[in-house]
């Protein structure tokens, strides 16, 4: 992300999806999917929001239920990442009870993206990108070992998960592009001016922090725990900088006389401003996550 | 009790700063001339072709341990460290 590759077709499954076979999917499990993880030839997506189910995910209404030694699956997923992109999707769907149930009767499933009755539709945002899709199952007939973990385990598998989701580099370093690209403006003679070199020193100094506390929370995952209160802690601050960057720099570019700024600049400004909103909403919205940290110091 | 107290300052191993020079030196070459606001798409940015190559080059799964999946096993701190 700090040279802005375009990492977005292996992420999920090289941070998310693979470390959660690692932990809860079976030996056969294990073998089918993570070399072709690490070949970058299985690409993976996280359905978990739905129409009505966003931040409270207990509410899941996408339902798997046994038929013919495996599942058939129906509902709708939305907001999900990069799913026309993606071979797979790791779904948390119901496969017991009802959504008064809340976390009880939750699973995990692996979904074949290209099975009959999987439609996916990308959702063109306001940037003219496609990142998110909504997608729909229609009687998808899934295999008996596209069950993840265990039955009815699917809420603690996916708030485990989140930790993962919570506390990585793409935390700290979505806006890092115009982050660096207005660095390299201020470094000239035209552009320099001390409040700009405020503010650079401004922004650094949140990031040096994160950064730290981002390392310091890879250790733990690496132990095999669950910082989750602290991964929350971490998005929080790091999609506040994250959001901060471009909102700052617009406030000094526009500052300026017009004529002095770069085109390439401002094009990367127009972009980050325009996605900076969704920063606090997905994986997790700010909200949620000072409800967990509050509960996490004991306050709620 | 501060919360924070759970959080232990950490550093990137020895071995795994050696193999981010590496991975450096290649992004520095794959993303010479790609314009900035191109690069601020990133993890939006989908190229199923360069996440084939970071596989060939071993750095895809690489916190995963050894279980036959892939050879080198690579200390965990990767995960974090790949992506400067």
């Amino acid at each position: 992300m700090n040279f802005g590759a375009p990492v977005g077709s292996h992420w999920i499954a090289d941070r998310q999806s693979g470390p959660l076979l690692i932990k809860y999917g079976t030996e056969t499990q294990k073998q089918r999917y993570l070399p072709a993880i690490c070949r970058g030839e299985a690409f993976f997506c996280i359905g978990m929001s739905e129409p009505g189910s966003g931040s409270d995910l207990a509410s899941v209404r996408t339902r798997a239920v046994p038929h013919e030694s495996g599942w058939l699956l129906n509902g709708q997923k939305i907001w999900t990442t990069n799913a026309h992109n993606c071979h797979f999707m790791i779904a948390l769907v119901r496969t017991s009870g009802e959504t008064t149930d809340r976390h009880k009767g939750l699973s995990q499933v692996i979904v074949d993206l290209s099975l009959p009755g999987v439609t996916v539709r990308p959702i063109v945002d306001q940037s003219g990108d496609s990142h998110f899709c909504e997608v729909f199952f229609d009687n998808v007939q899934l295999s008996p070992d596209a069950l993840v973990g265990d039955e009815g385990g699917g809420w603690e598998q996916v708030t485990a998960e989140l930790a993962f989701e919570r506390s990585g580099p793409e935390r700290l370093f979505s806006s890092i592009a115009l982050f660096d690209e207005w660095l390299a403006y201020v470094r000239t003679p035209q552009g320099r001016t001390p409040q700009a070199q405020r503010l650079a020193g401004k922004i650094l100094s949140q990031l040096a922090p994160l950064r730290a506390m981002s390392v310091a929370i890879t250790e733990k995952l690496t132990r095999g725990e669950s910082p989750v209160v602290e991964a929350a802690l971490v998005k929080d601050l790091g999609t506040g900088v994250e959001q901060l960057i471009p909102a700052a720099i617009a406030d000094d570019l526009f500052s300026r006389d017009a004529a002095d700024v770069p085109a390439e600049l401002l094009n990367t400004l127009n972009y980050i401003t325009q996605v900076a909103p969704s920063y606090s909403l997905r994986g997790g919205t700010r909200d949620i996550l000072r409800g967990m940290i509050a509960r996490g110091l004991g306050l709620r | 009790m501060s919360q924070l107290d759970s959080l232990n300052p950490s550093a990137i191993p020895a071995q795994d700063e050696a193999l981010r020079q590496e991975v450096r030196a290649f992004l520095v070459e794959a993303m010479r001339g790609v314009p900035a606001h191109v690069r601020a798409r990133s993890w939006s940015g989908y190229d199923p072709e360069f996440s084939r190559e970071l596989g060939r080059r071993g750095w895809l799964g690489i916190t995963f341990p050894p279980t036959g999946a892939r050879g080198a096993a690579r200390s965990p701190a990767m995960c974090w460290s790949r992506s400067f």
